[in-house]
């Protein structure tokens, strides 16, 4: 079973239930570990919390949305990958080649570029899909 | 050794297994005459039974080395999902993209 990469869209439909919610959990079912970009935690709670702001779940919710997240994260259910320079220099060289029509904004960027000689899928719903992740094995819990 | 080619007649597959044991060919058609079918359906019925069975072992243990399938749900977490808590607004993937448009 290999690890997966999920972008904050992905993280966000496991933990509670909207549209995809059954698809993406079942898929999580069959894999090892899911593996996410660090910024992935800021919008994680950053789309957590407008569900707040809309009045669809009370504040003490999303803290008990965030105490489990931080708890799988904990467990390495979700591994966090540091967003190191060699990622970034990966992000200069998507836009270095970037074909001049693409919109790609730099959250977007920062979801995409694999290491080399990994091959897990990415599942980036918000973004353009590419290769695989596994940059390395960080958890910020 | 035995072989097994398919085919296809009048569009619906059809599987010859050659060199086929004899014992088990003769058990096969005994099963079929004691569940009053065809050798043909008793063979279809048995490998469903035999796949899915196979299926299932199979999604079995891909389930049990999947981290997510056997994570740890704090109680509060659980409860409050059973609220109902979250459910509509706008969904996390327009939510998230808006987020980077405005950045």
């Amino acid at each position: 079973m290999n690890p997966v990469y999920y972008d904050a869209s992905y993280l966000l439909k496991l933990q509670i239930v909207e549209s995809g919610t059954i698809e993406v959990r079942g898929h999580a079912s069959t894999v090892r570990e899911i593996h996410s970009a660090h910024h992935g935690r800021a919008e994680f709670a950053s789309a957590a919390f407008r569900k707040v702001r809309e009045g669809v779940a009370a504040p003490a919710d999303f803290q008990r949305l965030m105490t489990q997240f931080h708890a799988d994260c904990l467990s390495g259910t979700i591994l966090l990958l540091p967003l190191t320079d060699t990622i970034l220099d990966r992000v200069d060289s998507i836009f270095a080649t970037a074909p001049v029509t693409v919109y790609l904004r730099a959250a977007d960027a920062l979801h995409l570029p694999p290491p080399p000689n990994t091959d897990s899928p990415r599942f980036t719903p918000t973004t353009p899909t590419s290769s695989p992740p596994p940059r390395s094995s960080a958890c910020a819990g | 050794m035995m072989e097994a080619e398919c085919y296809l007649f009048f569009n619906m597959p059809a599987l010859v297994i050659k060199s086929f044991p004899e014992d088990l060919h003769a058990r096969l058609r005994q099963i079929a005459a004691a569940h009053r079918r065809s050798v043909t359906q008793e063979t279809i019925h048995l490998l469903e039974a035999a796949i899915a069975a196979e299926e299932t072992a199979t999604a079995a243990a891909s389930s049990s080395q999947s981290k997510w399938a056997n994570r740890k749900l704090l109680p509060e977490y659980e409860a409050m999902l059973k609220t109902g808590a979250f459910s509509g607004g706008v969904d996390s993937t327009i939510a998230l993209s808006e987020d980077r448009d405005a950045r």
